[in-house]
């Protein structure tokens, strides 16, 4: 159990399940490596497609976890609100996010009312 | 900072979220075609037109080379500007339950009979045919309250002769509505349509004839540029104003998917 660096009797249950998640997504991402740097070491088509692929497996579990983090813990859902989707540079996004300015890009029906489908 | 430049307006983040629940209110209740067409995700503001796919060829060029021009089916785009009162928005932040946004109501049941009117009657200018005219055929509606089970029997019948599977919707005018909901001989007459068509009878203002529409999905598309959405245009004199926009195409890809009941 040397993921926890903390006394066991100290965290929460609710710790113990981030742990848990965050464990998994550096696992997923750790394998997301591991796949990138054999599919493009192979000289065989054939494997480099299948080890591809089994990178982008990896891609989809490490997105499932972090997915979970965001439900569960709210500074990823702040976090990934303001850096996924955009389109203007990385490094200003913080700063574009602060004066309340959407100009990072985002799409534009975010504001939207959400009727949509009403079936 | 995007085209509603809501950010602009004199209005709390409190005020934003009640006029957009009381907007979202009005729009549900009023709009019946998204609950029987396919309504294609919002695909954003800068999306223009719908591409089917297909090219018009021009025959009698005089060029030396043939052309043909690509056919599309272009966004409608509706705004509808309204002013609400600042001093009784603010009373929103006060705690007041009962504050006055009735010309937003008044907005919001505007546009959304200019959706409802687009879907079934079609807009010429956007070369829309709407739903009633692009139905694939057409059954007699016998007289009489028999009739509508008599003419909803055969309509079916024609879909199964097409292979167009169900469930089906029945669309019907408010006298129809009331006549089908309070006729009750042994077993009321809704429930006992209802079974015929594995479907809900809707009531829509925009509706002329019944017309019986098969709601299996990928036949009759609503597209979406940018859904409902509420922006701020300027402010003066105690008011905001506001407007209520979105922008849609709207096609049949399978008229068959349709048969009117005519009298």
């Amino acid at each position: 159990m040397d993921q926890y660096h903390e006394p066991l009797e100290d965290l929460e249950d609710s710790d113990r399940d981030i742990v848990r998640a965050l464990m998994s997504l550096k696992e997923e991402v750790e394998a997301v490596n591991w796949y990138q740097q054999r599919a493009s070491a192979t000289d065989d088509a054939e494997l480099a497609d299948l080890l591809a692929h089994n990178r982008d497996e990896e891609i989809e579990h490490a997105c499932m976890a972090i997915e979970w983090l965001r439900r569960n813990m709210p500074a990823w859902d702040e976090e990934l609100n303001t850096y996924l989707f955009s389109e203007a540079p990385i490094t200003e996004l913080e700063e574009l996010e602060e004066e309340g300015t959407e100009d990072s890009g985002k799409e534009e029906n975010s504001e939207d009312l959400d009727i949509g489908n009403m079936s | 900072m995007n085209f509603l430049k809501r950010s602009l307006a004199p209005i709390t983040d409190e005020s934003w979220e009640e006029i957009d629940e009381q907007a979202r209110e009005v729009l549900s209740n009023k709009l019946t075609g998204r609950k029987v067409v396919d309504v294609v995700e919002p695909k954003g503001w800068d999306y223009s037109a719908i591409p089917e796919g297909r090219l018009e060829i021009q025959e009698d060029s005089p060029e030396a080379v043939r052309y043909g021009v690509r056919k599309v089916t272009p966004l409608v785009e509706t705004r509808k500007s309204f002013k609400l009162d600042i001093w009784e928005l603010d009373n929103l932040s006060r705690g007041a339950e009962d504050v006055d946004l009735s010309a937003l109501e008044d907005a919001a049941a505007e546009v959304a009979r200019f959706e409802e009117g687009v879907i079934y009657n079609g807009l010429a200018d956007a070369g829309i045919e709407g739903l009633m005219a692009s139905a694939g055929s057409s059954v007699d509606l016998p007289d009489g309250k028999s009739g509508m089970l008599e003419g909803v029997s055969e309509a079916v019948t024609v879909f199964q002769d097409e292979a167009i599977e169900g469930p089906y919707t029945l669309l019907v005018d408010k006298d129809l509505w009331l006549s089908i909901a309070t006729t009750s001989k042994g077993y009321p007459l809704k429930r006992q349509l209802e079974d015929l068509i594995g479907g809900s009878i809707v009531y829509s203002p925009k509706v002329d004839d019944p017309v019986l529409v098969s709601t299996r999905g990928g036949d009759i598309e609503l597209v979406l540029g940018q859904d409902f959405s509420i922006g701020y245009e300027d402010h003066g004199n105690g008011k905001v104003k506001l407007f209520l926009t979105e922008s849609f195409g709207f096609r049949v890809l399978e008229p068959a998917a349709i048969v009117k009941l005519a009298g």
